[in-house]
């Protein structure tokens, strides 16, 4: 009996979370320079090495800011100076087919390189920016965005 | 003297309209690290341009303005205009694989001499996110299906998490380790049911 509620927990979280990540991260800062800072629910927090990227953090880089960051499905995400961008949505669960990458650049300089994301669904990826939307097929691009 | 402040005035105009045209808004499609060249699609209320070679670029005006017919940039252009992103992007993660004994959560001899590279590659990358996602697919039996999946999806586990275990006694950051597990969902290679498959008895360990 303690075993059948054993099996069926573990079936339940193995199909829903990580076993360990105690709230789901979509990614961390992988590389940064200058002053980057991550605004999350309106508190605005100085972004270092390391620091963990969550759904809807907006990542801000100062004129002399510049930071690079990989997501969960190793999706990488580079930002220039004076830019801003917004991890909209992120969904990653590949054993259920669940798949979503939804990110706006809002202005300045980006480098984009897809991850399985991109290869394995890569309708599933959404990238906005003022000057219109940005559909991918597995790729790397770059964009500078002028902001208005 | 007033005709040629004229016509500086013109060209300053002209110039300005060319900033504005162009200027403002780009993308650049660049192969991706393995080479390949896919295709990026610029959409917005005015019209759509496909880019699909590598270099090719197309300037957007604004939202309502069709994006502009693709350019091909040179190279030095594109490293001009993107200098600070591009010195800052961050390493493609690198995956490692490790095969194990049968039933089991010991590591099969030739994986067990790669762990020093794998550490080496942490410790060099100075890596602050790894996932650890144990698959297995191994057992022979005589069970039906589902006992194998319950079976396998536990032994999954254990496997993750004696790497996880490994990777912390060599000093990696238990906070930065990701675990997951997926039993016998997510097979390398497809086999029939109960086939015993070295391949697929497997850790991942992405090192980002």
């Amino acid at each position: 009996m303690r075993k059948g509620i054993f099996i069926i927990f573990l079936i339940f979280i193995s199909q829903t979370m990580p076993v360990f990540a105690e709230d789901s991260f979509v990614g961390s800062v992988k590389t940064l320079k200058g002053s980057v800072s991550i605004v999350r629910q309106n508190e605005v927090i100085p972004a270092k090495i390391g620091s963990k990227i969550f759904q809807h953090d907006v990542l801000q880089t100062g004129h002399d800011g510049s930071a690079g960051i990989i997501l969960r499905d190793n999706t990488v995400f580079s930002l220039g100076p004076e830019s801003e961008f917004v991890m909209e949505e992120f969904q990653f669960a590949p054993a259920e087919g669940k798949f979503s990458l939804f990110a706006r650049m809002a202005k300045g300089t980006f480098s984009y390189f897809s991850g399985l994301i991109g290869k394995r669904a890569p309708d599933s990826v959404h990238i906005e920016t003022p000057m219109g939307t940005i559909g991918i097929r597995g790729t790397k691009f770059l964009a500078k965005v002028s902001g208005d | 003297m007033t005709f040629y402040k004229l016509c500086i005035v013109g060209l300053l105009g002209m110039f300005l309209m060319i900033g504005c045209s162009t200027g403002k808004n780009v993308v650049v499609l660049l192969p991706d690290p393995d080479g390949n060249v896919g295709e990026i699609t610029i959409d917005n209320e005015g019209g759509s341009q496909t880019l699909s070679q590598a270099g090719q670029a197309v300037y957007v005006k604004d939202s309502t303005t069709a994006p502009a017919a693709p350019v091909s940039l040179e190279k030095a252009e594109i490293e001009k205009m993107f200098r600070e992103v591009l010195a800052i992007e961050p390493q493609p993660p690198q995956t490692y694989i490790l095969y194990f004994k049968r039933n089991s959560t010991e590591l099969s001899e030739i994986s067990r001499k790669r762990i020093p590279e794998i550490l080496n590659t942490i410790r060099t990358r100075n890596s602050y996110d790894l996932s650890v996602i144990g698959y297995t697919l191994s057992v022979i039996g005589h069970t039906d299906s589902t006992g194998d999946k319950q079976f396998n999806l536990e032994l999954s586990l254990q496997r993750a998490l004696a790497i996880r275990d490994l990777l912390i006694a060599e000093g990696v950051d238990p906070e930065y380790i990701e675990t997951t597990f997926h039993g016998e969902a997510m097979p390398l290679i497809q086999t029939k049911n109960d086939t015993p498959e070295l391949l697929n008895r497997r850790v991942e360990i992405i090192i980002r």
